[in-house]
């Protein structure tokens, strides 16, 4: 997955990312995660499992988490 | 010492055979003649490689004077081989010196003397030992143990010529030769112990070299003090530990005299006396320091260190050293910060514990996050609060340490957030409408409200003297549909105070106050309460254009008590009186502060002077003073109402356009952000056009864009920066006149959301 990097990273220094892979909207704990530092693409190891999942992306900097990406981006398997 | 060995020897009658013979041979009456006897008690001194022999004269000359002396060795007692001889130098002298000999060999010797009749019989030969004494042992050192000395010492530089068999050490109680042995010691090796010596007595030792033949020379006499206490540890420190106290001291100038010097360090609960609390000898690696504990904190005790040496304690240091061991205090309870006008006051609680030492402060410090962060500014105090001054209009995060001579706390945690903000402007173009016996008062809000929202405005009318108050009305900010209550609004809101006096003088002002409670009033002004004609309008100001004049006006403060309808500006040839050469009005607006009208149709650069009056239904009120200006070409004057939206290290700065653009179409605006707040200078671009504000100070960051547009942002900006805005408009003619400069400080916050999320499944 690939993302923009933040347009404002709350004049702090920035200090990663972190990708969640979703398995529905209902989805509490996330089929996945992948963290990056400056890098705005990660990936997360899914096996073989087919289906339609979805996926978000968080910033941090020191003072906490930024909101999540919203909305959840849709990704299936071709 | 030198040892002499002596030899005497029996003297032997000479055998008178001889004699007789003589006599038979000589018929004269004569005395009879004979060979002299043996030489007597021949004494040797044996020396390396030699013998120095000496003798005594013999018993008998035989009657005629002994001629000679003679001294012979052999290398058996009998028969043999003449090895060596020797005679006197003279017949005074009765010895002589054998040399060449060889070392630790044996000689037989014997002697005899001679006259003029012949020799006497030889001596008895006697077996001689050839070799010298040894000299003295080297380097002897001496150490006092318990009724004891131990000697040490080198070999002898010379072993005399014969081999060292043992050494002696003696003890005496004098260094005078006279002195008598009180204890020695004999040993092979190189040290050797002295005993059944008394402790408190001063000793001299020396030591020989003893060889097979003799003892050889002494040393010196080396001084052996009499054992003494050690005396007391020097610069004794003592530093406070968490249940304990480390001590450090230096060697005493004296151990006493003797080896194995100790060390003990003692904690009282007294200065003097009584017994120790506890104590503590050092290790081996650091013998000169000492952690004593376990010492309960918050006791005072008091240290001493002792030397001690094999056989005396010594004098402890003096004086003890008191010392309360400590920890660091617990961390300060229930913090809290509020803003109080421009300052945060702190209160804390003391902690649950102050580590056994009185607590000599609090520090509270406010921080720029709520975790690391810049320190914007602190305070310290004795007591329980202390009041942070100097802080800039953004929120600081705050926490407290407590401090002793044992440390410090750790910080209060979580810090305490305050919402630090400047004090709002105060509303603006307030005015009043005579209503009967009551007052209806507006204003218009404010443009800056420090960052806070405003909460209420009050609007209060006082006596003449602006003392005492007769009355006054509340509005909400939340009340006035929307928002046009809030910081910026062009809107105009207003409330009625009631049960005044027709025809009395009142002083009215209006406060708006922040939900942070800071708050501005609005200079006072006043007015009679009775209907009359508007007042003048106020804060006239004259915009200069290509051939144009702009007039921009506030509402007068009193309508009179009906509603102004317009307003008529005139342009005069003179400061009073004079020839009116143009004019314009325009209709009043209820909703509007400030109003504005145009005169067009001047000649540039010919002085003209202005006007203003207010029209109600009343009639037209009195004019304002006339000022003067000259229409030319010109810059934009500066534009309005700039507002500043700071988050996430940028600055979103709005406006609204000036009242005049100079004759020219605005053509761009250029937002400045500046370190320090910017000094301002007037320059003129050219000839022609007229001197224009311009501001100075180091340009951060900046932006621009062209009109009409009226929103810019700023970005880059870093945590806890703060800054000054200001918008320039700019039309051909050059840069107009800067607004006023506003300020911020930037806030750390949560970096915004990841955009643009695109993800494959593969």
């Amino acid at each position: 997955m690939r993302w923009d990097a933040v347009p404002t990273s709350g004049a702090l220094e920035l200090l990663g990312y972190r990708a969640t892979l979703w398995r529905d909207e209902k989805d509490r704990g996330g089929v996945g995660q992948c963290a990056t530092t400056t890098e705005t693409t990660c990936t997360i190891e899914v096996g073989k499992e087919d289906g339609t999942f979805l996926v978000s992306v968080r910033a941090r900097n020191s003072f906490g988490w930024s909101d999540t990406s919203s909305p959840r981006t849709k990704v299936a398997r071709d | 010492m030198s040892l002499t060995v002596h030899r005497s020897r029996p003297a032997l009658m000479v055998v008178i055979g001889l004699t007789f013979a003589a006599l038979t041979l000589s018929s004269a009456p004569t005395v009879m003649a004979a060979a002299p006897s043996a030489p007597q008690d021949i004494s040797v001194i044996p020396a390396s490689g030699s013998l120095l022999i000496s003798w005594s004269a013999p018993s008998s000359d035989g009657g005629s004077t002994i001629t000679g002396y003679t001294m012979e060795v052999y290398d058996s007692a009998s028969g043999g081989t003449l090895v060596d001889s020797c005679s006197p130098a003279s017949l005074s002298s009765l010895s002589c010196t054998m040399t060449g000999l060889t070392n630790g060999s044996t000689y037989y010797l014997t002697g005899y003397a001679t006259n003029a009749d012949g020799s006497s019989t030889p001596t008895t030969r006697t077996a001689e030992v050839v070799g010298g004494p040894a000299s003295a042992p080297r380097s002897v050192v001496a150490s006092r143990h318990t009724r004891s000395v131990v000697v040490a010492w080198l070999p002898p530089s010379s072993d005399g010529g014969l081999e060292v068999t043992s050494y002696i050490a003696r003890a005496y109680t004098s260094s005078a030769s006279s002195a008598s042995v009180v204890g020695s010691c004999t040993t092979t090796g190189l040290t050797c112990d002295i005993g059944s010596l008394e402790d408190a007595t001063t000793y001299y030792v020396d030591v020989a070299a003893v060889t097979s033949l003799m003892e050889g020379s002494p040393s010196a006499r080396v001084r052996v003090s009499a054992a003494s206490s050690p005396t007391s540890p020097r610069n004794v420190r003592v530093v406070r530990g968490n249940g304990f106290a480390m001590v450090t001291w230096t060697a005493p100038l004296s151990f006493g005299g003797a080896r194995g010097v100790t060390y003990r360090v003692r904690a009282y609960l007294t200065p003097t006396g009584g017994e120790p609390y506890v104590t503590c000898e050092p290790k081996v690696l650091k013998p000169l320091e000492c952690d004593i504990g376990p010492l309960p904190n918050g006791t005072t005790y008091y240290i001493d260190v002792l030397a001690s040496n094999a056989l005396l304690d010594g004098v402890p240091s003096e004086p003890r050293i008191a010392v309360i061991p400590a920890a660091p205090p617990e961390v300060p309870r229930s913090v809290a910060a509020v803003q109080v006008g421009p300052e945060v006051h702190v209160t804390w609680q003391v902690p649950v514990a102050d580590g056994g030492l009185p607590i000599s402060a609090y520090k509270a410090t406010a921080h720029s996050a709520p975790t690391g962060g810049k320190v914007m500014g602190f305070c310290t105090s004795s007591g329980d609060q202390c009041v942070i001054t100097g802080l800039e209009d953004a929120p600081v995060y705050v926490d407290v340490i407590a401090e002793t001579e044992a440390g410090t706390s750790s910080a209060s945690v979580p810090r305490v957030q305050v919402l630090l903000v400047d004090p709002p402007d105060a509303p603006r173009a307030v005015a009043v409408t005579p209503q009967g016996r009551s007052m209806r008062i507006t204003w218009q809000p404010p443009n800056d409200d420090g960052r806070t929202p405003i909460a209420s405005y009050t609007a209060t009318v006082r006596d003449a003297t602006g003392q005492a108050e007769v009355g006054a009305c509340p509005v909400y900010a939340a009340s006035v549909r929307n928002d046009g209550g809030a910081a910026g609004s062009q809107r105009r809101i207003g409330c009625t105070v009631r049960g005044l006096v027709t025809g009395s003088t009142y002083t009215v002002s209006v406060r708006a106050t922040t939900v942070a409670g800071t708050y501005a009033s609005s200079p006072p002004f006043q007015l009679v309460l009775e209907p009359r004609r508007p007042m003048t309008p106020r804060d006239v100001t004259l915009l200069p254009g290509d051939h144009t004049v702009t007039a921009v006006w506030t509402l007068p403060a009193s309508d009179g008590g009906s509603p102004i309808s317009g307003y008529i500006v005139q342009a005069w040839s003179k400061e009073s009186g004079g020839t009116r050469l143009a004019e314009c009005s325009v209709d009043a607006d209820a909703d509007a502060s400030l109003s504005s009208c145009t005169i067009d149709g001047l000649d540039n650069f010919e002085p003209y002077w202005f006007e203003v009056a207010a029209i109600s239904k009343a009639g037209r009120g009195a004019y304002s003073v006339r000022q003067d200006r000259e229409p030319q070409p010109s810059t934009p004057s500066a534009p309005l109402a700039v507002q500043l939206a700071e988050r996430d290290g940028a600055i979103k700065v709005s406006w609204r356009a000036p009242w005049s653009d100079g004759g020219y179409e605005i053509r761009d605006y250029l937002v400045r952000s500046y370190l320090e707040k910017p000094t301002t200078t007037s320059t003129t671009p050219s000839v022609a056009v007229p001197a224009t504000p311009t501001s100075v100070g180091r340009v951060v960051h900046e932006c621009t864009v062209q009109a009409p547009a009226t929103t810019c942002t700023l970005a880059g900006y870093k945590e806890a920066e703060h800054t000054w805005v200001e918008v320039v408009a700019v039309n051909t003619v050059g840069e107009g006149t800067p607004s006023g400069a506003i300020d911020t400080t930037i806030v750390a916050n949560r970096p915004a959301a990841p955009e643009n999320v695109t993800a494959a499944l593969t």
